[in-house]
């Protein structure tokens, strides 16, 4: 089964626990709600929620589950019970034939649907329990205080930056926080060492939401870090982050200090340095030789090399 | 119907923080065989990338082990406890051949110290006289027999299909065998016991023998001077076996585990297979 049916059924099961909630706000019900779900063979019980609603009729077409592409026809109310049919198109395509009922002590509820050729009947009960605050205590109270909390607690997450930035935003009033965390906290990003850590921890998502919140690209912060590697001679730096730079710095490199760089980018003085100091000689031999570091850098490209000419003798198949 | 909506999307607001407050991190694809990337640098090999096998060759074929079969002599010795009681060396494990720490028969040390030395200086006189103090206690009257046999159970117990033991210490034997892939098995088990653990990153041994004699040694794994994050793990060599080594690296969180049978170039190569592993798990990106 694809996941869109449960989930559009879970969406209106929550709904329905909420039907009441439609009423203007006022001094509430609060409410014991129960809800099960039958399809294909299964039972699937709700755990019971308490919910505070509004005080009012709950059997009522306005109370119907429902979103701005489904359209109520036939609604017919007799007593205290009132049945319908619900056609809803879009996403969410579904047909059901619903019916409700004002209990002395709350309500219950049911609805039959076909959601993509399946059959699911959800149905519905609740029990008062007692009264309540609905400014405050109301499924959409809740809902905005855990939105709020949600919001704030990730205005530092940098990953989360599609919850602030963006046509799908859940907390655009958040927005202009929540950049100005990220710009402080990639204000040192043009730094070799923290653009590095920036790459490995997260990846291209802290790039993006750099962009998002118009605080520049990675590219502009690449080309700062790369000036100042050069210019501190961090060449394992400039080897793996700006290649192309890294010709103009063999001549100069120090095998001691950039030993990687030296086996990585500069083919030339690598084989030169290597014939001179590493062919030949044990590993065990050159516990105290300053070209030990490059002698191991080099023999790491040396195994690359052969895995890579290994690959392509046996066609890549390896 | 506003109001569920409202709850609905706070919902799926905190779904969505579990998602995106994780670190996204490379994995290798789960699953997947290793590909035998590097063929020629030994007879066997394997390496993996936080137990995820990257790279391996002929890894289930059974070949002499050398000293690598002392990380089963520790573990069985350490499984069995009691590491502070004084374990007396016999004339057996004084005569021992291959590389020794110099115990002589009568003398006393203690289980620890025994494991120190076979783990750390592969000493084949300690490897002996620990086998044949935990084999003692199992059967007196064949000591070594009774630990062998204590060894293939344990290689039993793990699932090493390919490993038989004829003796404790690694001397060539046709019924002494293992495989790479066993010894990453057993290698990982090596590395759940604390006590292993530690002593495989000691470069340095000294041990002191109940008559006050001290003996000390520097460690055979030439990697924990000179490899950053080395942290043992065994080395082996025997005419048979050739070089054989078990390499264990940690850095930035990630752990390279490299097996290595008859490894003509032990050493430059498990460097470079371990620096390539770690490329892996962060491959640099400009």
């Amino acid at each position: 089964m694809s996941p869109f049916p449960l989930r559009t059924v879970a969406a209106v099961a929550l709904c329905c626990a909420a039907i009441p909630a439609v009423a203007a706000p006022d001094s509430g019900d609060r409410y014991r709600v129960t809800t099960k779900m039958q399809m294909a063979g299964m039972s699937m019980p709700g755990k019971p929620v308490e919910v505070c609603t509004a005080r009012a009729n709950p059997v009522s077409e306005q109370a119907i589950p429902k979103d701005k592409d489904c359209e109520v026809q036939g609604f017919r109310i007799e007593g205290s019970k009132a049945s319908y049919h619900v056609v809803c198109k879009g996403k969410n395509a579904m047909t059901g034939d619903g019916e409700m009922e004002t209990l002395p002590d709350g309500y219950r509820g049911s609805m039959k649907a076909q959601v993509e050729g399946q059959q699911i009947t959800m149905s519905y009960e609740g029990k008062r329990i007692g009264s309540c605050d609905y400014a405050s205590e109301s499924p959409e109270a809740i809902g905005k205080a855990m939105t709020a909390q949600a919001c704030e607690a990730q205005l530092t997450s940098i990953p989360s930056y599609s919850m602030y930035v963006g046509p799908k935003a859940a907390c655009p009033a958040w927005k202009d926080k929540f950049c100005a965390n990220v710009s402080r906290s990639m204000a040192q990003a043009g730094d070799p060492a923290h653009f590095a850590e920036t790459d490995r921890s997260f990846g291209g998502i802290a790039w993006q939401a750099v962009e998002a919140c118009g605080g520049g690209s990675r590219a502009t912060f690449l080309a700062k870090a790369c000036a100042r590697a050069e210019g501190t001679s961090d060449l394992d730096f400039v080897g793996d982050m700006c290649p192309d730079l890294a010709p103009k710095h063999c001549a100069d490199a120090d095998p001691n200090r950039n030993g990687r760089f030296l086996a990585q980018h500069c083919a030339e003085r690598a084989r030169t340095l290597a014939a001179q100091q590493c062919e030949g000689r044990g590993y065990t031999a050159m516990q105290s030789s300053p070209y030990r570091a490059f002698c191991g850098s080099y023999a790491t490209e040396r195994l690359r090399a052969r895995g890579e000419a290994g690959a392509k003798g046996s066609g890549g198949s390896r | 119907m506003r109001a569920s909506r409202t709850l609905v999307g706070a919902c799926a607001l905190v779904l969505a923080f579990a998602c995106t407050g994780a670190r996204p991190s490379f994995a290798v694809a789960p699953g997947e065989a290793p590909i035998d990337a590097y063929p020629d640098v030994a007879a066997a090999y394997w390496v993996e990338l936080d137990g995820r096998p990257l790279w391996a060759g002929r890894a289930d074929a059974r070949l002499p082990m050398a000293s690598l079969a002392k990380l089963m002599t520790a573990l069985v010795a350490v499984e069995q406890g009691d590491l502070d009681a004084w374990a007396a060396v016999s004339a057996a494990a004084a005569a021992e051949t291959g590389t020794r720490i110099g115990l002589r028969r009568g003398e006393r040390v203690t289980r620890r110290d025994l494991l120190h030395a076979a783990m750390v200086r592969s000493a084949n006189d300690a490897c002996r006289a620990l086998a044949d103090a935990v084999g003692a206690t199992i059967d007196a009257r064949d000591a070594t027999g009774a630990f062998v046999a204590r060894m293939n159970a344990r290689a039993t117990a793990l699932g090493l299909a390919d490993t038989h033991y004829a003796n404790p210490c690694g001397h060539d034997d046709p019924a002494q065998y293992t495989s790479a892939r066993d010894l990453a098995v057993l290698a990982r088990a090596v590395l759940a016991e604390p006590t292993l653990a530690d002593i495989a990153q000691h470069r340095d041994l000294r041990i002191t023998t109940d008559r006050g004699r001290a003996l000390a040694a520097r460690s055979t794994n030439a990697l924990l001077d000179g490899l950053p994050g080395a942290r043992g793990l065994k080395t082996g060599t025997t005419p048979a076996a050739g070089r054989c080594l078990v390499a264990v690296v940690e850095r930035d969180g990630h752990r390279v585990l490299a097996v290595l049978l008859h490894a003509p170039e032990r050493w430059w190569d498990s460097v470079a297979l371990v620096e390539l592993a770690f490329e892996a798990a962060s491959p640099p990106r400009p």
